[in-house]
């Protein structure tokens, strides 16, 4: 194991502290006023050494690119081939000199890295289990052979089962360009299983799927600096977006309102002009009645929901269904939709949807009607039909602030004052988090949440939504994809991996889930088997060999050890990819060691908070860890491996008939290439290494142009191009913002209607009485008095750094729960007592801290402590049962086909638990 | 500075009332009398290192008091303890060899916050000879520099050499070696050091003990006054021996001198037994008579700014000198040597 | 007096309690050679205990006269809290084969009794009107320290160019004097190295014209840093100018020259449930901290605030955005500093 400590004092760094500089003094000196001058200074020299050798000898630049979307530029140092220290590059140029610049982002966990990268928890050779899997017993083998042996039980897997019997999937551990496209180019070549990362970790902003067509939408943070109100909700950014977060506070100097919406008072909610305190998971109930304040106090833009909003779009008062072209004709287009015009009293086509053969949201001379009932003659007789406007208000009218109040904690008045104040505001923003859609009512609370931007006509250079904007970064397909892999849902596929129907019905198996819920267990149980079969959400399977790159799934995964049982029950052939020893690591076949951040070529550009695509360039002369490669080269070599193993079996080409590709303008079946894997993988030899990825992609990707690549080698980062816009352009000297080109172009949104979408007919929608935009009450089971939820903490990128002692030491070194003062005291602990938090579908045991902030009825936990830092290896999501959003199963309609744009979510956040002072037992202190 | 010397020269000069040339031994005598005199015996051999040695077990004891330091903060925290230090000595031609024995029941080994270490120092005059007064006890002072030899419990010896406190730097050339023990409630600590020998024939030193169960470091020491090595077949400087002499033929009479002290309105600015005064504006004279040299504080009342002894108020600047607030009191001679009398009986 | 007097100036309305401050001191000069314990930059949570634990009652400082008060050093485990390391060996088993059974998990090697962060948003106040804010704090470089005044060697000194406070590596002599008198106890004992040794405003970068790590890799850019003769500076604009960044604990006596923009909060609600115009940070808790011109500070944050929202310019509201990073900190060139 590497030795820093003996490291430092090699090179110097430990020495200069240690020696007493020779020759500073010699012999008696006497210090007359030692505030006024100081006779012998020569001794500060010793801090001067300190400082050079902390900075090293030579210099790379490098970002982390684990789950966190910061995205940071730094300089790294090394001396003798060791990375000392990294800081901020900081160097990003101000766009404009009225918006403060990017400067120097970071945060606690980047500037650590340094320190983490040669803990004793990284991965040094190829381990192969020698023990029972998860027993902890190793043996080091070498690269050749562990590859080989992979190599040969994925050759068996496949000609057995074919290439569905292959997973190779890429987690959120490493989310960079250069990174990723390793593992996603062996897995679309033999086109293995990849699970939707941002569905498997709960990440998919359904809600504004539904409402936009597309899951990430808002602006860069920077816009932040330009709003005049902000509604924070659900998010934390000085803990979550700590190198933007200052764009808030900037902002707030500026003259914005800032309003944050939150169950605990937090370190977001301290700068706030307010706070508003809301029981967790009621989120939904609140954006109704935002929603209902909008329509009852008419603060909607009538002319911007006209002509950006399906509300004027007709429905059928018998079915409940959009009225289509193919109500009123035999071969009438099933997406093409019609509102009422009020110029000519008469029913008249919507420009822009889907169906619709005019590509634009003008209106012409027409004046939709938002209100009122009217007849349509469709081939099969005349219906009644009214608005979508009319139906989203009637819905909304049962959640009118004072009828929520009682169940949100939110007093009516201050909801009708939000609602007034954004209304009013010039630029309005409302951001999210991650959180609510962690709620099983996120989807809805997000879509309200969208028709309440949509009635204030905030959009665009407005404000409106902000999920999470992200960048095109177009050109790289052929890279990471050159063929078709088999993507599956994220969400769905661990919850059936890990058999958490178990869960859901232990936990939600009552009549209090299905009267909130609106359907039992067993009937979502049902959904979720419908969902697959009518393929609204793709699942390929259980797969027999998973290969996985830095995916923390053992950790992630609800319902823990049923999950880690039986995935491992059912799969042959475990190998983990990563840079340390991580909880999923412990119980693989394999583990192979990756690059850390710093030790490998690479770029990242797609996270919009800011429009800097960061390298990383290692320092000349690092000396990687151990005999750990790149992700690049771990694939190249494994593709060699299997290339051999399958010639030497026999087998060469395998058809895969279930894909197709366009080759020479022709659909032409797919055929996994055995044979040539190895020389498909690296292009013909033209990518070998990580270097030659980073290089393609410059080259390749439209929004780094004109850079070269030495240039950008040279200086660390690309500022991305007006090309890195999705549905606006990326303005050289103005943040970005979602949609101009919906709003001052009138182009289609990607939904149905073509515009923001608040009326899905979809059957399940209508089904679940969710047409138009509603709430629901959470559904924490009440059986457990404590609603727990676990928000993103500030000393981890989930447990990437979690299990660092610089930062346990900045908390209190293991993993601990917070509670309310009262709350605690009716249980009789007190902070720093050892706790069991149970319910029934587990129990882990946690340290107790007293948050005078914390809501009385809630259990916080900061999230993706590793379950090996728990008694027993029980992390925390052994209480936190396996629950669907019946919503997000649904499929196969309009804009709501599953793909990146559309796809569920796994639930954290909407679990019940009890606590209790734990016994002690021998080892526990 | 060189100034201040050559008035603490002369000082020390006119000190000895006995005329040169008297009786050797009867000077030795009085000395001993009033300072501690340690007789270093000589060894062929090397010198032992091992304070276990039984070649310590044939050179002479000698008991010195230790006195809490006071006159400088932040040595006026410390407890009022008085506790006694054993001397052996030996030397040979090159080297002289110390053991010093102390009393311990609770050995402090490990530094830490908050936490001190037992340590002992030797001071040696840098200088010292016929005419050339004894440096200020509280690590010499400017223009007269001692030598010391530190010793932490735990670490290695260190040669320092300072001119007055805070002034404390290292020697150019160390020259000292130490070996300690603790057993059986004692700290035995042996020091070798180069011997440069004396054209006196005698050697003055001084000893500082630290107690780190007490918090003592820094100034807040127990420290012994000026004690004197003579080395057998070696007959001491007559000369040398009665500069160092106070008053050796007249009558002291302590009760007059606390009285012209009274007069004198000395109680308003320093401390000593009945006298309450704690304003700190003059040094504490709690212990004067077992710390310091006649010579010392006779000057001292003479010319309170020959030598100012750091802290607090207790000097104001002239233009860039430093003038001890004591005034230049315009005592008579005799009223001077009753106070240093009465001084001397502060143990 | 030194002749130029460097100073900071920490916004806490924009600190975001990330502590990469905390980190980059860490690895710019902590994380080593028995300096591991040290926080010379930390966060802390106010109220709170603070770091060292109860730090602002350990004595120290100067009494109303002007004199040293009584200060106490504190304990490594019970107020800093000692730097464990993690049982990765045992817990994790790579380097050979673990223990059968038993194996333990991944905790420290030894319990935490405290921490830097260990009352870390806690805060105070009932649920919904719960407080807290984030106070950074590192070595004030007093214009009186009480760290100099308590060092018996004078081992401890101003440099006259910039007013940095330094303990000399070379005469310290480890009396930990200093580590208590300090009031704000920033000053801690090496015990490897049996030195005292403090933040040092990391006058090699500064020399270098780089700021302090704290500052210049403060993502929340929250710390200004400048000369207090330099006029048009942040600093001396925010200090004297608009007189807005205030002195921590000034009746400790040691003229820091750390300074703070007092912090806003969210308006607390009434028992009713509404929202009113009160702000939830106790005024008094303030002026303990921050002194009597606190109320007319945060008042004039709020009107400056107000004017800059309503289109007026306030120049102070500019200061505060600070558009531009490097902005921030106005070091001088190293050639210009060696002339002073």
């Amino acid at each position: 194991m590497l030795n820093r400590r003996k490291f430092l004092k090699v090179s110097g760094v430990c020495g200069a502290g240690l020696a007493l500089p020779g020759g500073a003094m010699a012999g008696a000196l006497h210090v007359d006023d030692p505030l006024r001058a100081y006779p012998s200074r020569e001794w500060e020299e010793q801090y001067r050494k300190e400082l050079a050798a902390t900075r090293g000898d030579s210099e790379g630049f490098a970002f982390h690119c684990s789950n966190c979307q910061g995205n940071c530029a730094w300089r790294t140092g090394a001396q003798g081939g060791m990375i000392v220290r990294e800081e901020q590059l900081a160097q990003y140029p101000q766009i404009n000199p009225d918006i403060p610049d990017a400067n120097p982002r970071g945060c606690n966990k980047g500037i650590i890295h340094s320190q983490a990268m040669y803990e004793k928890d990284r991965l040094l050779y190829p381990l192969k289990r020698a023990g029972k899997r998860g027993e902890g017993k190793w043996e080091r083998v070498t690269w050749d052979r562990a590859l080989e042996e992979i190599a040969a039980k994925v050759v068996e897997v496949i000609q057995k089962h074919g290439p569905g019997g292959l997973m190779i999937h890429a987690g959120t551990g490493i989310l960079s360009q250069g990174k990723r496209a390793g593992p996603l180019r062996l897995g679309s070549l033999l086109g293995a299983i990849r699970l939707y990362p941002s569905s498997a970790v709960g990440d998919m902003f359904t809600g504004a799927s539904v409402a936009y067509g597309v899951p990430n939408v808002g602006h860069s943070l920077d816009a932040w600096f330009e709003m005049d109100y902000i509604l924070l909700w659900g998010i934390n950014p000085s803990v979550t977006r700590i190198p933007d977060a200052h764009y808030l506070w900037e902002g707030r100097y500026r003259g914005a309102r800032i309003v944050t919406i939150a169950p605990d008072y937090n370190p977001t909610s301290i700068h706030a002009d307010m706070w508003v305190p809301v029981n967790p998971g009621t989120d939904s109930l609140l954006a109704m009645s935002l929603v209902n304040a909008a329509f009852e106090d008419k603060l909607y833009k009538e002319d911007f929901i006209k002509e950006q909003t399906d509300l004027p779009f007709l429905v059928r008062k018998d079915t409940g269904l959009l009225l289509r072209e193919s109500d009123l004709r035999k071969d009438g287009s099933g997406d093409v939709f019609y509102f009422w015009d009020k110029k000519t009293n008469s029913l008249a086509e919507a420009p822009g949807s889907k169906g619709s053969k005019r590509d634009t949201l003008r209106l012409g001379g027409a004046d939709p009607a938002l209100e009122g009932t009217f007849t349509a003659q469709t081939r099969n007789g005349k219906v009644q039909v009214t608005t979508v406007f009319e139906l989203a208000r009637r819905e909304a009218a049962k959640f009118s602030p004072e009828d929520t109040a009682e169940r949100t904690g939110v007093p009516p008045a201050m909801a009708r004052r939000i609602a007034r104040e954004f209304a009013a505001a010039k630029k309005a923003g409302l951001t999210i988090g991650f959180s609510l859609h962690k709620y099983a009512w996120g989807i809805l609370a997000c879509w309200a949440q969208a028709l309440f931007c949509a009635l204030t006509g905030h959009a665009a250079d407005t404000g409106g939504l902000d999920t999470e904007s992200q960048w095109s970064l177009g050109g790289i397909g052929p890279l990471s994809n050159p063929k078709p892999a088999r993507f599956a849902s994220g969400f769905l596929s661990e919850w059936i991996a890990g058999g958490m129907d178990d869960s859901l019905k232990k936990h939600y198996g009552d009549k209090e889930f299905k009267a909130r819920a609106g359907l039992d267990a067993d009937a979502l149980i049902k959904l979720s088997r419908e969902s697959r079969e009518k393929k609204w959400l793709a699942h390929y399977g259980e797969p027999k060999a998973r290969i996985i790159f830095a995916d923390n799934f053992f950790r992630r995964n609800k319902s823990a050890k049923n999950f880690k049982d039986t995935v491992l029950a059912a799969t042959e052939l475990l190998v983990a990819v990563n840079f340390r020893m991580d909880t999923s690591a412990e119980s693989a076949d394999y583990a192979l060691p990756s690059f850390a951040h710093y030790e490998g070529w690479d770029i990242r550009g797609e996270v919009g908070y800011h429009r800097f695509a960061n390298l990383v360039v290692p320092p000349p002369g690092l000396r990687p860890v151990g005999e750990a490669k790149s992700e690049w080269e771990i694939c190249r070599l494994l593709a060699e491996k299997i290339e051999a193993a399958a010639k030497a079996g026999g087998v060469a080409k395998i058809p895969d008939p279930e894909f197709s590709v366009t080759v020479d303008g022709a659909q032409t079946a797919v055929t996994r290439d055995m044979d040539t894997l190895g020389a498909d993988f690296t292009m013909g030899g033209r990518i070998a290494t990580d270097k030659d990825v980073t290089r393609w992609l410059v080259e390749n990707d439209p929004a780094f142009q004109p850079w070269k690549f030495e240039d950008a080698a040279a200086r660390g980062f690309i500022t991305l191009n007006r090309e890195a816009g999705l549905t606006s352009p990326l303005y050289a000297s103005k943040p970005y913002h979602s949609f101009e080109e919906q709003v001052y172009l009138r182009r289609p949104y990607p939904t149905l209607s073509g515009r923001q979408q608040f009326y899905v007919d979809h059957p399940l929608f209508l089904k679940l009485g969710a047409a138009v935009p509603t709430a629901r009450e959470p559904l924490h089971p009440s059986r457990f008095p404590l609603k727990f939820y676990s928000p993103h903490t500030r000393w981890g990128i989930h447990s990437t750094w979690r299990t660092n002692k610089y930062m346990l030491r900045m908390q209190r070194g293991e993993p601990h729960v917070l509670l309310n003062a009262s709350d605690a005291a009716k249980r009789g602990v007190s902070d720093g007592a050892r706790i069991r938090v149970f319910n029934d579908v587990g129990e882990f045991f946690a340290l107790a801290k007293i948050g005078a902030g914390v809501r009385p009825g809630s259990l916080v936990m900061e999230h993706a402590w590793e379950p090996h830092q728990f008694k027993g290896r029980a992390g925390l999501n052994s209480v936190v049962a396996g629950l669907l959003s019946p919503l997000e199963l649904a499929g196969g309609w309009g804009h709501l086909k599953f793909g990146p744009e559309w796809d569920g979510n796994q639930l954290a956040l909407e679990s019940s638990v009890e606590v209790a002072l734990a016994q002690a037992s021998a080892g526990d202190t | 500075m060189k100034a201040l010397l050559a008035a603490t020269l002369i000082a020390a000069l006119s000190l000895a009332s006995v005329p040169p040339g008297a009786a050797a031994d009867r000077g030795m005598e009085e000395l001993k009398k009033q300072s501690a005199v340690i007789g270093a015996r000589f060894v062929k051999g090397p010198l032992p290192i091992d304070p276990s040695d039984s070649g310590w077990d044939g050179a002479a004891s000698t008991t010195l008091t230790l006195y809490p330091q006071v006159s400088v903060t932040p040595g006026a925290a410390i407890a009022p303890r008085i506790s006694s230090l054993t001397v052996r000595a030996l030397y040979t031609n090159t080297n002289v060899a110390l053991r010093l024995e102390w009393p311990d029941d609770s050995p402090s080994l490990e530094r830490g916050i908050g936490r001190f270490v037992d340590a002992m120092a030797a001071q040696w005059p840098a200088k010292h000879g016929k005419g050339i007064a004894l440096p200020y006890i509280g690590m010499g002072e400017p223009g007269a520099p001692v030598e010391i030899d530190f010793w932490r419990a735990g670490g290695k010896v260190e040669s320092l050499v300072a001119e007055g406190f805070g002034s404390l730097g290292p020697r150019d050339a160390p020259n000292a070696e130490v070996r300690a023990e603790w057993k059986d409630g004692a700290w035995r600590v042996v020091i070798i050091r180069t011997l440069r020998f004396p054209p006196t024939a005698m050697m003055p030193v001084a000893f500082a003990i630290w107690e780190g169960s007490a918090a003592h470091r820094d100034g807040a020491k127990l420290l012994s006054p000026w004690s004197f090595i003579t080395f057998e077949n070696t007959a001491p400087d007559k000369e040398y021996v009665h500069g160092l002499l106070w008053n050796p033929r007249g009558q002291p009479d302590p009760a007059k001198g606390r009285q012209v002290m009274e007069e004198a309105g000395c109680p308003a600015c320093h401390a000593y037994p009945g006298v309450e005064t704690s304003n700190g504006v003059g040094p504490d004279l709690t212990y004067a008579g077992g710390v310091h040299h006649p010579a010392y504080l006779r000057e001292s009342i003479r010319k309170p700014s020959s030598f100012i002894v750091p802290g607090d108020g207790h000097a104001t600047m002239e233009g860039k000198k430093k003038v001890s607030v004591m005034p230049d009191s315009g005592l008579t001679d005799e009223s001077i040597r009753r106070i240093v009398d009465y001084l001397l009986t502060l143990h | 007096m030194s002749k130029r007097q460097l100073a900071m100036v920490i916004d806490l309305n924009k600190c975001l309690g990330c502590q990469t401050c905390t980190m980059a001191c860490k690895t710019q000069w902590t994380n080593r050679s028995g300096r591991d314990y040290m926080y010379w930059n930390n966060v802390e949570t106010a109220p709170g205990k603070g770091y060292p634990k109860m730090w602002m009652e350990s004595g120290g400082g100067f009494d109303a006269e002007g004199a040293l008060n009584a200060g106490r050093i504190p304990s490594l485990e019970n107020d800093y809290g000692a730097p464990f390391d993690l049982n990765f060996e045992s817990a994790l088993g790579m380097a050979g084969a673990a223990e059968q059974g038993n194996r333990p998990w991944l905790r420290p090697a030894q319990n935490p009794a405290y921490g830097p962060n260990w009352d870390e948003d806690e805060g105070a106040g009932e649920y919904p009107n719960s407080y807290y804010f984030y106070l950074p704090r590192l070595c004030n470089h007093c214009s009186n320290p009480a760290c100099v005044k308590a060092c018996p060697r004078k081992a401890i000194y101003k440099r006259e160019e910039d007013g940095i406070v330094l303990v000399d590596q070379s005469r310290c002599r480890g009396y930990q004097h200093c580590v208590a008198a300090c009031p704000y106890k920033k000053v801690f004992f090496n015990p490897a190295l049996g030195r005292s040794e403090k933040c040092i405003f990391c006058y090699p970068r500064v020399e270098q014209g780089t700021a302090p790590a704290c500052a210049r890799q403060c993502p929340g850019r929250v710390r200004f840093v400048g000369y207090l003769d330099d006029e048009n500076g942040p600093v001396a604009r925010l200090v004297n100018k608009h007189k807005v960044a205030l002195r921590l604990r000034e009746d400790f006596g040691t003229q820091p020259n750390v300074y703070y923009v007092p912090p806003l909060s969210p308006p607390k609600y009434d028992a009713r449930g509404e929202i009113t115009d009160e702000p939830r940070i106790p005024l008094e808790y303030l002026v303990k901290l921050f002194g009597p011109s606190v109320p007319h500070v945060l008042e004039t944050l709020r009107t400056e605030m107000e004017k800059k929202k309503t289109g007026q310019s306030s120049e102070l509201m500019d200061i505060l955005i600070a558009y531009r990073h490097e902005e921030m900190f106005t070091l001088g060139a190293p050639a210009e500093r060696q002339k002073t």
